[in-house]
């Protein structure tokens, strides 16, 4: 069925819909010519604009619940071994967390980091991400509405390499583990930023060629890796979006 | 160049959202019940369905069988997709699922949780169908979506404060569930038809 028959019979079953959508449209819409317009807000079951009992996350009081961070920011990877390109790569990258903070001082999260880098023959898109843990470090003083915090996680990190010029690119994956560091601090309008420094080495333990055709990748050789490490160092600067 | 183009714009397009007025807004359901929760995700997972089998119906015919759809869920794995699909397509796909809860008058946190919940109902019951989850979508699709919905449900608003109709047009584009009957924003549009004369026009209204 073709997308304009599928927007056809839509269009044919509108009417049929429309007890069922046009009494919620004329809650909601009014009519200018209405004698007695409903109320501002009528229809809506509003949540209060600032819940003072709902505890907000401060840098230095970190609040239970469900959290998302996310920065953007520059990272550099270092490779040793059979890697047939330059051994140091540099560019940009972004880094997000979404995690559950269990006490003012821990969040247990799933952490990203997204890096686009170049060498001489071939752009890179690495991926890393896994199960972390972020840690308040209270012991070390900083200023006020400001934390220091460490952080560790592991996992698996996929490496994509695109050869300049080649149809084909090499996705080389293997686990991961990182550590890294940052600063917390909070504005006096409620937003709290970050910046961090993180360090990560990836084990790479496949290689594989991958062709696309059309919207599907296929894999088309694949081979382990046994004598590559690639690290990476990456600096980020960003916010607690909620 | 065309992916570097499209992710610059995900990520520099909401920037222009900073001068919103505020009467233009989002506005948080104070209480949602667990039915009409349960009806919010039951929509959005049928519409997913829906497209999956309308936009798939070539891969379904090839490489779709019943045993890959109750075998996969067992098997999830890190997919071979590019940049442009994984990051970009993801991304966009994501923030569908973000904005649409997001219209149902859910909280930023609330709505990215149930983006995850929508997320992972299409990677292990629906795509099974002709591929193994993939851990990459489990995590892209709501987290980058998330970012990218909120992003787009800010310039909406932005446009939509413009009060002139292409800036509305753009507003409708960035968040299409804007148009659903009981959007929870600051304002709604409804077709009224005029008994007088053919036709019909398109009111908004601030509550």
């Amino acid at each position: 069925m073709s997308a304009w028959r599928v927007a056809r019979v839509a269009l044919a079953l509108l009417p049929a819909l429309s007890p069922v959508l046009l009494p919620s449209l004329a809650a909601h819409a009014g009519n200018p010519v209405e004698a007695n317009p409903p109320k501002p807000g009528a229809g809506f079951d509003f949540a209060p604009e600032e819940d003072p009992a709902r505890e907000r996350f401060k840098a230095d009081h970190w609040s239970r619940g469900l959290h998302l961070l996310a920065g953007l920011g520059a990272n550099t990877s270092f490779y040793r071994s059979d890697a047939e390109d330059a051994p140091v790569a540099a560019g940009v990258g972004w880094a997000t967390a979404a995690g559950y903070v269990f006490t003012p001082s821990v969040m247990l999260e799933i952490s990203s980091n997204v890096g686009l880098r170049r060498l001489k023959r071939a752009a890179i898109w690495d991926t890393v991400f896994g199960p972390g843990v972020r840690f308040r470090l209270p012991w070390v003083s900083s200023p006020a509405h400001t934390s220091l915090y460490g952080r560790a996680f592991t996992g698996w990190g996929m490496e994509v390499r695109y050869p300049y010029g080649s149809g084909e690119r090499t996705h080389v994956t293997g686990p991961v583990g990182g550590l890294g560091g940052g600063i917390l601090q909070g504005t006096a309008r409620g937003t709290v930023w970050f910046a961090e420094v993180v360090g990560y080495v990836h084990f790479f333990q496949h290689r594989y060629r991958v062709q696309q055709s059309g919207d599907l990748p296929s894999v088309v050789g694949e081979r382990p890796v046994v004598t590559e490490t690639g690290a990476a160092l990456t600096v980020s600067v960003g916010i607690l979006v909620f | 160049m065309r992916r570097w183009a499209a992710l610059a714009l995900l990520c520099l397009l909401p920037a222009l959202a900073l001068g919103a007025e505020r009467r233009y807004a989002h506005i948080e359901k104070a209480e949602i019940s667990g039915l009409e929760r349960a009806e919010n995700f039951g929509i959005l997972y049928g519409a997913q369905w829906g497209t999956y089998l309308l936009t798939q119906r070539e891969t379904i015919r090839e490489r779709g069988s019943f045993e890959n759809w109750h075998k996969n869920p067992a098997r999830p794995h890190f997919d071979f997709d590019g940049l442009s699909f994984n990051l970009i397509g993801h991304s966009i796909v994501g923030q569908f699922y973000y904005q649409y809860y997001r219209s149902r008058g859910y909280g930023e946190a609330a709505a990215f949780l149930w983006s995850v919940f929508s997320s992972s109902a299409f990677e292990f019951t629906i795509e099974t169908t002709t591929e193994r989850p993939s851990f990459q979508d489990l995590y892209q699709t709501p987290v980058f979506g998330s970012l990218v919905g909120m992003g787009f449900e800010r310039l909406s608003l932005f446009f939509h404060s413009q009060e002139i109709w292409p800036a509305r047009v753009l507003g409708y584009l960035f968040n299409p569930f804007s148009l659903l009957p009981g959007s929870h924003y600051g304002f709604t549009a409804a077709p009224v038809p005029n008994p007088k004369a053919p036709g019909v026009a398109l009111l908004w209204r601030l509550p």
